[in-house]
């Protein structure tokens, strides 16, 4: 007769066993003085750990957790909402920049009187062309007036931005 | 949790019951049990409300929570100072993480987990021999001096053995025996494959066998 090997004893008293290798092991130890012998004295080790009693703290903790908490930033509850909402954000703001591109590095070429080569003034012509057909073409604003337009846009943008990620994270902020 | 605290509550008024103190008080001390269980904030409410920006609510977390996870650093550690320590730390990498927590799941088990990752840091850290110098104190002592003492031996043999054991045994005994995990729960906790948290524990319990076989 086999025995039933140490990890099987030890998973059979966690009761890890698939349902076979359980029945199996149940029919030994029902004929097996030597594995049901093991068995128990595993169960009597794991109950004796009851002997280590719970013990009360020597002292209160929460007013320096408190103080320590209160030197770092608020935890980010950032909810499922708040993440699906910066995912589409950056993905519009990569589209955007893509799609705005050519206006800005002519800005910036203008802004630092650089004379730049064609490529860097449209570098997505594909993106264009494609965008063009949707009906989605860029209108022929003055550079500074799309200049203005871009930052103010930005501009509001973060502030939106601010706003809705706070009212996500606490509703109400209430105490204080 | 709640359910353990209003336990507790039921009980105390029970004891009084048995030592026949006028009928009046223990009524009253009843009501005022109920009232307690009826104002009693969820753990998940106070993590509600601490992610709203109210601090006090993290407080009221610590002082429910504080005594559990001390004792889980305790069992870890063994040193009550280290053990004071790693719960203090516990308590802030909770804060810290407290948006993660999933809030329809008991609040304890997982801040156990954060002790127990901590403390098995700082056991790891610390020479083995260190942890056994410490005197435990006996405390029920003089409520039954005779069952208090027995009771006390046996603790103590328990400690000094789990104290024996490497820290990382100790930690998934700790996850095991004491906080109940299952082993994919203990391989999650601790970042180890579960091949090792079985085998961590099959080995402790062996030693742990040998050792009380020792001292008997
Ligand atoms: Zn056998």
């Amino acid at each position: 007769m086999n025995h039933l090997d140490n990890p099987t004893i030890n998973l059979y008293l966690d009761d890890a066993l698939d349902a076979v290798a359980r029945a199996r092991a149940d029919a030994h130890l029902a004929v097996c003085p030597v594995c049901a012998g093991e068995l128990a004295s595993l169960r009597a080790l794991t109950t004796s750990f009851d002997a280590w009693q719970t013990e009360p703290i020597p002292h209160d903790l929460s007013v320096r957790v408190m103080q320590r908490v209160a030197q770092r930033p608020a935890p980010v509850n950032v909810s499922r909402w708040g993440a699906f909402l910066l995912a589409a954000q950056t993905l519009v703001a990569v589209g955007l920049f893509i799609w705005l591109l050519p206006i800005l590095t002519r800005l910036l070429a203008q802004l630092t009187n650089i004379s730049l080569p064609s490529v860097a003034l449209n570098p997505f012509p594909d993106v264009s062309v494609w965008i063009g057909p949707l009906g989605v073409a860029l209108p022929s604003f003055d550079i500074w007036v799309w200049g203005l337009v871009l930052g103010g846009g930005a501009v509001v943008w973060l502030v939106v931005n601010r706003l809705i990620l706070s009212s996500l994270n606490r509703p109400l902020e209430t105490s204080k | 949790m709640q359910l353990f605290d209003a336990s507790q509550c039921i009980q105390g008024v029970m004891g009084n019951t048995t030592s026949l103190r006028p009928a009046l008080t223990w009524t009253v001390r009843a009501a005022h049990c109920a009232m307690e269980i009826l104002t009693k904030q969820t753990d998940a409410r106070l993590v509600t409300l601490t992610l709203q920006g109210d601090r006090d609510a993290f407080g009221e977390l610590v002082r429910r929570h504080q005594t559990s996870a001390y004792n889980v650093a305790r069992r870890i550690v063994g040193d009550p100072q280290d053990a004071l320590d790693v719960t203090q730390d516990a308590f802030v990498r909770a804060y810290d993480a407290l948006a993660s927590f999933d809030r329809r799941r008991p609040f304890a088990p997982w801040l156990h987990t954060i002790v127990a990752n901590l403390a098995l840091n700082l056991a790891q850290r610390r020479r083995p021999t260190e942890s056994l110098e410490h005197d435990f104190e006996i405390s029920d002592m003089t409520t039954n001096p005779e069952r208090g003492i027995l009771a006390a031996e046996q603790q103590q043999r328990v400690r000094q053995a789990l104290l024996q054991l490497p820290p990382a045994w100790r930690a998934v005994v700790e996850l095991r025996h004491f906080q109940d995990m299952s082993y994919q729960e203990i391989s999650d906790t601790l970042n180890l494959p579960v091949s090792d948290v079985k085998s961590h524990l099959f080995r402790a319990r062996q030693k742990l066998k040998h050792l009380f076989e020792q001292t008997e």
